[in-house]
């Protein structure tokens, strides 16, 4: 099949089936935020009586602090994913090129952080939160996401570098470069593509994080908090949990939206050598 | 400029000796070639040179000072990739500036730089283009520039040409052989491609397997080999080798009889010669005349018509392939014809391959 030619009718037909089938959930999240809950108690899809009212929205906005809960989120999820990307391409970079003793073995102790889960660390760090007074503070939250992010962040980097043209770093070399003005000069401008991968991932990770900061934190508390304060009550409300939801939902998608591109690209028009 | 000595180097990657033991001089100022079948060190060889290798034993001397220890720009050495390595998020200036930039160079005195070695490339009208959006040629100039723009001592390219198509390599052959006039630094130059190392060094350095099999201007390589494989390593198309036997007629002379019988003549041999022998012709010393002597009769099984020359790939009484190189206008025909060779053009080597002289 030449390259340009276009992808059968089946195919077509058989990813937009899948697709419709992904996006229907989210279908129904919107319908059942929008309509009174007694409409939609049976089901979102039940058309037996339809009115349309925004009064799931406006008493969720007036009854829980949604404006301050979003603030939370997005300054926890932009610290941790800054920091993760500022400090992973590093690591990796190191990891990769630089030799220094038991370089093989922390990173496979740091790699195979991996294999941890969320709920095995809570218990000893909140203790030590405790003792650092850290517990109600946003670092409480912020420093494990990071921490964490490291055993696939630092792998996904190094991936990335196994690819890089060793040639471009040796001609840092020859132009008078250290590691680190090679890392800051040289690589880091050529990895964009991997970077933006690695701040979508730890975005969207941070971002929808329940259970640290649901144990950290007591006063900023992001969406995915909330969103459980709101659902943990005994009055039928899920139409007000949609809301919250959606309010929920809508700013990793943007984020993934709008940086998508890069994660499909592949690599930016790459590298000035062959071709 | 700068002169270079290896002394008894040796490079080992794990247990993988790829260089032996080297001693080498390379004159100041002069163009040396490392030539040699791919996998023969000779990658290696420059890479030790630039500093991005470390040596494993011996010492490397710059100017009589070791430098073993010393990066890239403490050797004060500037190379050329074979991939041509420039920053792809960088325009040309910036591409040819970095070293200056990162030498802390004013950034007045750096564009004044930039722009005298782009002038001396005729790239002024790319420096703000990016790599991607250049041609081969001028990628390769780019990557000269950034060479050049520092006056290093010692320059080393890393089979510059191969990624160009055939014209293109001729025309950066000549770039290349006038900046060497013009800046008259050390020249290192690594290629696969004889026709590089022929045209453009003035000392040709033959490597196979880590060792140096030769040394010599391109023109004792080609008139005096010192064995089979430089001999058939320099020089296209390739020398023909045919197996024969010595004989000494009553007057010590000797001749070399071919596995069909026939006798050839061959030029004073002073040393002990060896019973069993290899011949060697290059396809341009055969003579097609039957005045010439040490007649032999080539069943011309195919012609590679070059307009000015054409090359006859053919076969001896014996069954050997032999490649006969014919000038002129003369008619080839895909038939039986008679070909001579002047006695000193008769390369003779033992089975090791050594040359008998």
């Amino acid at each position: 099949m030449r390259p340009s030619a276009r992808a059968p009718y089946w195919v077509v037909g058989l990813v937009g089936l899948l697709a419709l089938l992904w996006t229907v959930p989210v279908l129904g999240i919107f319908i059942t935020s929008v309509r009174p809950y007694s409409e939609t108690a049976m089901g979102w899809w039940r058309v037996d009586e339809v009115t349309f009212t925004l009064s799931a929205w406006k008493t969720v906005w007036s009854k829980y602090p949604l404006a301050e809960g979003l603030a939370a989120s997005l300054k926890i999820t932009l610290a941790s994913t800054a920091l993760t990307v500022a400090l992973s391409p590093a690591a990796a970079y190191a990891f990769h090129y630089l030799k220094f003793p038991f370089r093989r073995v922390s990173l496979i102790v740091l790699v195979n952080a991996f294999v941890l889960p969320q709920q095995v660390i809570v218990i000893p760090l909140f203790t030590l939160w405790r003792q650092f007074g850290l517990i109600d503070n946003v670092w409480a939250v912020i420093l494990p996401y990071v921490g964490m992010s490291f055993a696939w962040s630092v792998f996904l980097a190094k991936n990335f570098l196994d690819d890089f043209p060793g040639e471009l770093i040796e001609a840092a070399k020859v132009d008078g470069c250290g590691p680190i003005a090679t890392y800051f000069f040289v690589v880091l401008p050529n990895s964009l593509t991997s970077l933006a991968a690695m701040a979508i991932l730890q975005f969207l990770w941070a971002w929808n994080s329940l259970l640290i900061p649901l144990l950290f934190l007591r006063t900023d508390e992001p969406m995915p908090v909330l969103l459980s304060r709101i659902a943990g009550t005994y009055e039928p409300n899920l139409d007000q949990q949609s809301a919250v939801a959606i309010l929920t939902m809508v700013v990793p998608l943007v984020v993934f939206l709008a940086l998508q591109r890069h994660f499909v690209a592949g690599g930016l028009s790459r590298m000035g050598l062959k071709g | 400029m700068a002169s270079i000595s290896f002394e008894s180097v040796g490079k080992s990657f794990g247990a993988v000796e790829v260089i032996k033991e080297l001693d080498l001089e390379i004159r100041d100022g002069s163009f040396t070639a490392f030539v040699g079948p791919s996998g023969c060190g000779k990658s290696t060889l420059l890479r030790l040179l630039a500093g991005l290798e470390n040596i494993t034993r011996g010492c490397i001397k710059f100017d009589g000072r070791v430098v073993n220890e010393m990066g890239p720009v403490e050797r004060g050495i500037a190379m050329v990739f074979q991939n041509y390595a420039l920053y792809p998020h960088m325009t040309v200036a910036q591409n040819i500036g970095f070293g200056l930039r990162m030498a802390r160079i004013p950034s007045a005195k750096r564009r004044e730089m930039v722009r005298n070695a782009a002038e001396l490339l005729q790239l002024t009208e790319y420096l703000d283009r990016r790599p991607a959006q250049l041609s081969g040629g001028q990628r390769q100039r780019v990557a000269i520039g950034r060479a050049i723009v520092r006056s290093p001592s010692v320059f080393l390219f890393d089979e510059p040409l191969s990624n160009l198509d055939a014209e293109l390599r001729a025309s950066m052959r000549i770039e290349i052989a006038r900046l060497h006039d013009s800046i008259d630094a050390t020249m290192i130059y690594v290629t696969h491609d004889q026709v590089e190392a022929m045209t453009l060094a003035d000392q040709i350095i033959v490597l196979r397997a880590g060792n140096v099999e030769q040394k010599g201007t391109p023109g004792e390589l080609y008139e005096d080999p010192d064995n089979q494989f430089v001999a058939g390593f320099i020089g296209s198309p390739r020398m023909n080798f045919l197996s024969g036997r010595s004989k000494r007629d009553e007057s010590g002379g000797c001749h070399v009889e071919l596995g069909d019988g026939q006798t050839l003549q061959v030029g004073a041999t002073g040393g002990p010669v060896e019973p069993e022998l290899i011949v060697g012709i290059r396809p341009e010393h055969f003579l097609q005349s039957r005045d010439a002597p040490n007649q032999m009769r080539v069943r011309a099984d195919f012609v590679e018509d070059l307009g000015g020359v054409r090359h006859v790939v053919g076969t001896l009484p014996t069954g050997e392939p032999v490649t006969v190189e014919v000038r002129g206008k003369r008619r080839v025909r895909k038939e039986e014809m008679p070909v001579g060779v002047m006695p000193e053009h008769v390369y003779l080597f033992g089975k090791s391959g050594r040359r008998i002289r």
